[in-house]
């Protein structure tokens, strides 16, 4: 987890009341985002739908930067069952995470390892998920993902 | 007899039904006012070149801010807002779609779709045609909604010459 920003402390100490302030998330929130992202990267390596059912919520909706198009809950759920791909790994990493209520925004960073032609070729990408908590659970309402720039 | 049972039960009905639905409506409705609101104001500001008007969209200075997959702070966006103006000879861009999803009475979450081009200085023009976007969430704050989370990015051709 990143250190807490003083900064953003002061900040919000002058902010004008009449709703909940930001606040970085409990080590305890924390892990249940990152145990969401880790099975988001699973369904993703294993092909399994069925965890995106139940970790992304009806309303879904992901713009992605990757190839400019948005895509559905429904639209995911699709693709991940039927994608061919061979993935030697892909991995999610919550780098920060905001509270507010019962509605959390993550920004994390996405490594992808897939077998292509006896290769492994490599994708990296940033995300910022929003979660709403439903049930007692963390599920992902809306996304936005982009391909780290080339330096 | 009939008649008069009928009566209460609709009664009845009304004064159970009636204040919820009263409270939730209008409530969701004023936060979809005020998060359309806050997609037409940014589209003012960066067609108006307004850097400071750009800043007072956000709560604060340090939020969860990406930008064409990197991160950023309200000063360093509005340093690549001035970079990009300054590159830009011009440019046109439109919002196509505002989704608003209302999470609560304080938050809603913004999913604007936008369509463009802009030509560089150098003449090179690139198009974007309905693939870019920006998600951002807002909070209320008193009487005034900002930005706690933004992420912007686009997937342009560019224009043959």
């Amino acid at each position: 987890m990143m250190p807490v920003r003083l900064t953003l402390i002061a900040c919000l100490a002058v902010l004008p009341s009449g709703a909940l302030a930001a606040q970085q998330v409990s080590p305890a929130v924390l892990k249940e985002i990152q145990a969401v992202e880790a099975e988001w990267a699973k369904a993703y390596q294993t092909h399994d739908a069925r965890i995106l059912d139940r970790i992304l919520g009806s309303e879904y909706y992901i713009f992605s930067a990757w190839d400019g198009k948005t895509y559905r809950k429904a639209d995911e759920i699709r693709d991940t069952g039927s994608s061919k791909a061979n993935y030697a790994s892909i991995t999610n990493t919550v780098l920060d995470a905001r509270q507010y209520g019962d509605v959390v925004v993550a920004l994390g960073r996405y490594d992808e390892k897939e077998k292509k032609n006896g290769k492994i070729v490599e994708a990296h990408g940033t995300w910022q998920t929003v979660f709403s908590k439903r049930n007692g659970q963390w599920v992902a309402i809306a996304s936005h993902a982009a391909p780290v720039p080339k330096r | 007899m009939r008649r008069i049972v009928q009566v209460v039960m609709l009664g009845l009905a009304l004064v159970a039904v009636r204040p919820a639905q009263a409270q939730k409506a209008p409530k969701a409705k004023e936060v979809e006012t005020a998060a359309r609101a806050v997609a037409a104001e940014l589209r003012r500001v960066w067609d108006a070149r307004d850097n400071e008007a750009f800043a007072k969209c956000f709560a604060e200075p340090e939020g969860l801010f990406v930008s064409g997959g990197a991160s950023y702070t309200v000063a360093s966006l509005q340093a690549q807002n001035a970079k990009i103006w300054a590159d830009r000879a011009n440019e046109s861009w439109k919002n196509d779609a505002v989704k608003v999803i209302v999470l609560g009475d304080d938050a809603a979450l913004l999913q604007i779709t936008f369509s463009g081009r802009y030509t560089l200085a150098t003449g090179v023009t690139w198009e974007f045609a309905s693939s870019a976007f920006t998600t951002v969430l807002i909070r209320r704050f008193g009487g005034d909604w900002k930005i706690v989370a933004y992420h912007n990015s686009g997937s342009g051709k560019q224009v043959p010459k």
